[in-house]
């Protein structure tokens, strides 16, 4: 994929995000102006890009959510609910769009149809409001008439008038004819013709008649091009913003299509027209489509009669006929010319014709403009030097003429070069300053100092945050991260090498040498490890971004009144966890919304505020990041719970009552055990919360539950900071290494055999006053177990889901940090190994998942 | 194509304008000093003076008062940039004779804004 397209890929779901975020804010703050630019900008830098590719359906669709929040914004329509549900249903599918152009680089062409349908729905809230011409206005034609629309083919303009009838979008007639010496100035009339938004028809014709070929100047444009495109008057203004000059545009309606085409053939029956009129003061589009059709088929079809018949039709087609449309029409039938729709656009209550102006000046612009100018005036407040006086006023009036060219102000030259005139024969230079008093006082009043208006311009740059980012390939950091992985393996060798130059080469001062080198090598390293992981962590806000909308959409949908409270969006991890997070996270908050809290009547029923609440809290503890989702609804019904663990045969009745609630709440993780007696399409069917522990527990993580009927479900997600590298802790096993990562070791024990107590054929001991199951490792192994005599048992303890326990290992050694590579190919469904770590000598140890193994 | 002449002492400070401006669509030509910047000046005819204050051999007060009374010249418009963290002035420059007065650091952004202003080129 180009670099080009990448970026804009990225940077529009950046934008998305935005908008997003901010159509929910407008929902509920609709008067909030800052947000509505905001999102109109996102919304503006999307477009604006994808004019760089060939990706119409985008441009397209931005487009209609673009003119619908620049109406917002500009309170031309007023807001509606149901606007920002098919904004953010549109940009929704510009989110797929974008997943699609990722995958393929292109999008399929099918796709035009529907940005035009989602399209259609925006501009649907367009309708009927105040058509203010965008640029200055004439209102003189532009156009001497507009018969040569009937150059083209009669299907291709029922078909775009048709397309129009129900899309509501808007129609604007061209016609371009670049300067002949266009080429030297780098333009392209051709391609830029070509890339005009919603180009439905276009004719390129020689201006004038073509020379013989052996005066053709090659290098001259001689050409013109004429065309209808299905864009705003303001949207071809911005798009030939380059050419202004040359471009003639005329805002139109979908009935300036209608040209009638074709050979003069016999005059009217007498007394159609006449009975068509008076059908049409009854507005009996019925009967009148009754009788065009019958006189249709008395005309031969390539006749200029059936042809306006044809498009009486079409017009009568439409919902709401436009009773004045039908009747030109009508009226143009007896001469079999016409109609002038011409004078129909330009009578029309709004008069849309317009020659362009260029691109408005930016506020950054004017601000400048406003310094130079001022900064002349106090050029000439100073004190008068005879020496260089021409040379100051010349420089002045210089910079001036120069300044209002640039803001298109040459109606002022003239007056300036007078006033220059005067202030160098007269020696004074009152009338120039009247001049700049002017433009001063033309714009909005100068700010007494200049430092905040320098500040200002300064400030609406760029920010100054962002030209010290870097945006920087992800795989790239991965790669660095792999990298320093094995930077941080491949020093544990050097303590092994310590040991050989002492043991094997008998040379004490080398292997003090190479430990005081792997001290410095270690730190640095470890250092490393520090920047790089730092590099990767970002904010877990990043995921919550999505709750709002989510809650949102489901409520609605639910009936259910739900407040979101989020917080610690700032707490920061590895960009791989919080991606795996995602998931399970939206699928605990469906959950929640879905059969957590109650609907409002059944919460006031019971006590509690008719509206829910949800709450996604995360912070950093140790080194493990942690998030609650707790909801104030209902809770987990332990009693169902029980019932269907009894009912798949997962426990027998006894066990299931031998359980605590809590207990038998955590068995929401087990596989394909849902409570919900139907299955919605909001939290599917059950397949969920043993997703949610599986990928929680994949980047080392856990999950646990708290729930109190009536009251509330607590969901604890923890998960390690960072998953590159593991901290481990080595046992002996049968003189092998085995490492138990060390987030689940509490400490270590050496327990005598005569403290370890026998229940029901298990082993528990007491730890700490209280009764700890004990379990063996060879024996979960599978091995055969020594006989240990008296000795104290070395144990470790750890803690699993909650619950302590203890394994008992032959020795303890040393905790280390590995970078654990997960078993792949055949060996990956061993589910008892967490993975495999390279040692410092070379060797290769197993790590357990505990989790599973118990 | 307008044409910019910068004069600063500082090389780097030259190439930089250099490149903010010729990106830009500027022709761009430099001087090491006032002595040298009024030599290309008379030399041959700019739409711009950019002006550094403190220069060996001849300032840029100097230079900016020297131009404006020579009449080939002398209504050419000119921007003063003063040294980083050195507060001068605004007065003096315009006293001898610059158009705008900016000091170091100048955005790229503006210094292209102010240099289109000056110099009548096209907005972008």
């Amino acid at each position: 994929m180009s670099p080009l397209l990448a970026q804009f890929i990225a940077e529009s779901r950046d934008q998305l995000e935005l908008i997003g975020v901010g159509l929910l804010a407008i929902e509920n703050h609709p008067d909030d102006l800052d947000r509505l630019n905001d999102v109109f900008r996102a919304a503006h830098t999307i477009k604006g890009s994808s004019g760089l590719f060939e990706i119409k359906p985008i441009t397209l669709l931005v487009h209609a959510a673009e003119d619908l929040l620049d109406a917002l914004r500009s309170q031309e329509v007023r807001f509606e609910r149901a606007m920002v549900d098919r904004l953010l249903d549109a940009f929704d599918h510009l989110s797929q769009w974008l997943d699609e152009m990722e995958r393929n680089e292109s999008l399929p062409e099918s796709l035009e149809t529907t940005a035009r349908e989602l399209g259609a729905t925006l501009r649907v809230f367009l309708q009927g409001r105040d058509v203010a011409a965008p640029v200055e206005s004439l209102t003189a034609p532009v156009f001497a008439d507009l018969v040569w629309i009937g150059q083209w083919a009669e299907a291709d303009r029922a078909a775009l008038y048709h397309r129009l009838a129900t899309s509501a979008e808007p129609l604007t007639l061209f016609r371009y004819t670049p300067d002949s010496q266009c080429f030297f100035n780098g333009e392209d009339p051709f391609y830029q013709v070509r890339q005009l938004l919603g180009l439905a028809l276009l004719d390129i014709a020689p201006v004038e008649p073509w020379p013989p070929l052996a005066e053709l100047d090659a290098y001259r444009c001689a050409l013109r091009f004429t065309g209808v495109a299905c864009a705003s008057l303001a949207e071809l203004t911005t798009q030939f913003r380059y050419v202004p000059d040359q471009v003639t545009l005329l805002a139109a309606t979908p009935e300036t299509l209608a040209v009638p085409t074709g050979r003069a053939g016999e005059t009217v029956h007498g007394g159609f027209v006449a009975e068509a009129l008076t059908l049409v003061d009854q507005e009996d589009w019925a009967s009148l489509r009754g009788i065009t059709e019958t006189l249709l088929d008395t005309y031969d079809p390539d006749t200029w009669m059936a042809s306006a018949l044809r498009w009486l039709l079409r017009m009568l087609d439409s919902t709401m006929p436009d009773p004045a449309a039908v009747r030109l029409l009508l009226d143009a039938i007896p001469a079999q010319q016409g109609p002038d729709w011409l004078q129909a656009l330009m009578s029309s209550s709004a008069p849309v014709v317009a020659v362009l102006l260029q691109r408005p000046l930016s506020e950054i612009e004017q601000a400048a403009f406003q310094r130079v100018v001022a900064e002349q005036a106090r050029v000439l407040d100073l004190p008068e030097d005879p020496a260089t006086w021409a040379g100051r006023i010349g420089s002045v009036c210089a910079s001036l003429a120069n300044a209002l060219r640039y803001v298109r102000r040459t109606d002022l030259l003239e007056e300036l070069d007078e006033a220059e005139e005067i202030a160098l024969s007269v020696h004074t230079a009152e009338a120039l300053r009247n001049v700049l008093a002017r433009l001063l006082d033309d714009e909005q009043p100068l700010p007494d100092e200049e430092a905040p208006l320098l500040a200002k311009v300064e400030g609406a740059l760029i920010d100054k945050s962002a030209l010290k980012t870097l945006k920087v390939d992800q795989t790239k950091v991965d790669r660095l991260m792999d990298l320093i992985g094995e930077l941080v393996v491949a020093k544990n060798s050097l303590p092994y090498l310590a040991r050989r130059a002492e043991r094997v080469y008998g040379s004490r001062d080398l292997a003090r040498e190479i430990k005081d080198q792997y001290g410095v090598i270690n730190r640095i390293a470890q250092e490393l490890q520090g920047s790089i992981m730092q590099v990767r962590m970002m904010p877990v806000g990043h995921v919550f971004q999505r709750f709002p909308r989510l809650v949102r959409d489901l409520s609605k949908k639910l009936d259910k009144k739900i407040r979101l409270v989020v917080e610690g969006e700032g707490t920061e991890a590895d960009k791989n966890i919080i991606e795996t997070l995602a998931d399970p996270l939206i699928h605990i908050l469906r959950n929640s919304i879905d059969h957590g809290i109650e609907p409002p009547e059944e919460r006031l029923a019971r006590g509690k505020p008719g509206e829910g609440q949800i709450r996604v809290k995360a912070y950093q503890d140790n080194d493990n990041v942690a998030i609650e989702i707790t909801d104030d609804g209902r809770g987990v019904d332990s009693a169902a719970v029980k019932n269907k663990l009894v009912r798949r045969g997962l426990l027998t009745v006894e066990q299931a009552d031998g359980l605590s609630d809590h207990e038998i709440v955590q068995w929401i993780f087990a596989p394909g055990l849902s409570t919900a007696d139907q299955i919605s399409d909001i939290s599917g069917r059950g397949v969920g919360m043993d997703v949610v522990r599986t990928s929680v527990e994949r980047v080392g993580g856990s999950v646990t539950v708290h729930s109190q009927r009536g009251v509330g479900t607590d969901i604890r997600l923890t998960l390690p900071l960072s998953m590159a590298v593991t901290h481990v802790m080595a046992v002996e096993l049968d003189g092998k290494l085995i490492g138990v990562p060390m987030d689940i070791v509490v400490e270590t024990v050496r327990l005598a055999p005569a403290a370890i107590y026998t229940i029901k054929h298990r082993e528990a001991f007491i730890l700490r006053d209280r009764l700890t199951p004990l379990m063996r490792l060879r024996r979960l192994l599978e091995m055969t177990e020594p006989a240990t005599g008296g000795a104290a048992l070395a144990t470790l303890v750890v803690k699993i889901r909650g619950e302590s326990v203890g394994i008992v290992v032959d020795n303890f050694r040393e905790g280390m940090e590995v970078i654990l590579k997960p078993l792949d190919g055949v060996l990956a469904g061993l589910k008892h190994y967490a993975g495999t770590a390279l040692l410092g000598d070379g060797s290769v140890m197993l790590v357990l998942n505990l989790k599973e193994l118990l | 194509m307008k044409r910019v002449l910068v004069i600063d002492d500082a090389t780097t400070v030259r190439m930089y304008y250099r490149q903010v401006l010729e990106a830009q669509g500027f022709a761009v030509e430099e001087a090491g000093n006032g002595y040298e910047g009024l030599e290309k000046a008379l030399a041959s005819p700019f739409d711009l003076y950019i002006v550094d204050v403190n220069m060996p051999k001849m300032d840029g007060y100097t230079l900016l008062r020297t131009v404006r009374q020579e009449p080939s010249i002398s209504a050419t418009p000119a921007i003063m940039i003063s040294t980083e963290g050195q507060n001068q002035d605004a007065v003096a420059a315009y006293v001898a004779g610059a158009n705008l007065y900016f000091q170091k650091p100048v955005r790229p952004e503006t210094l292209v804004l102010h240099v289109r202003l000056l110099t009548g080129e096209n907005p972008p």
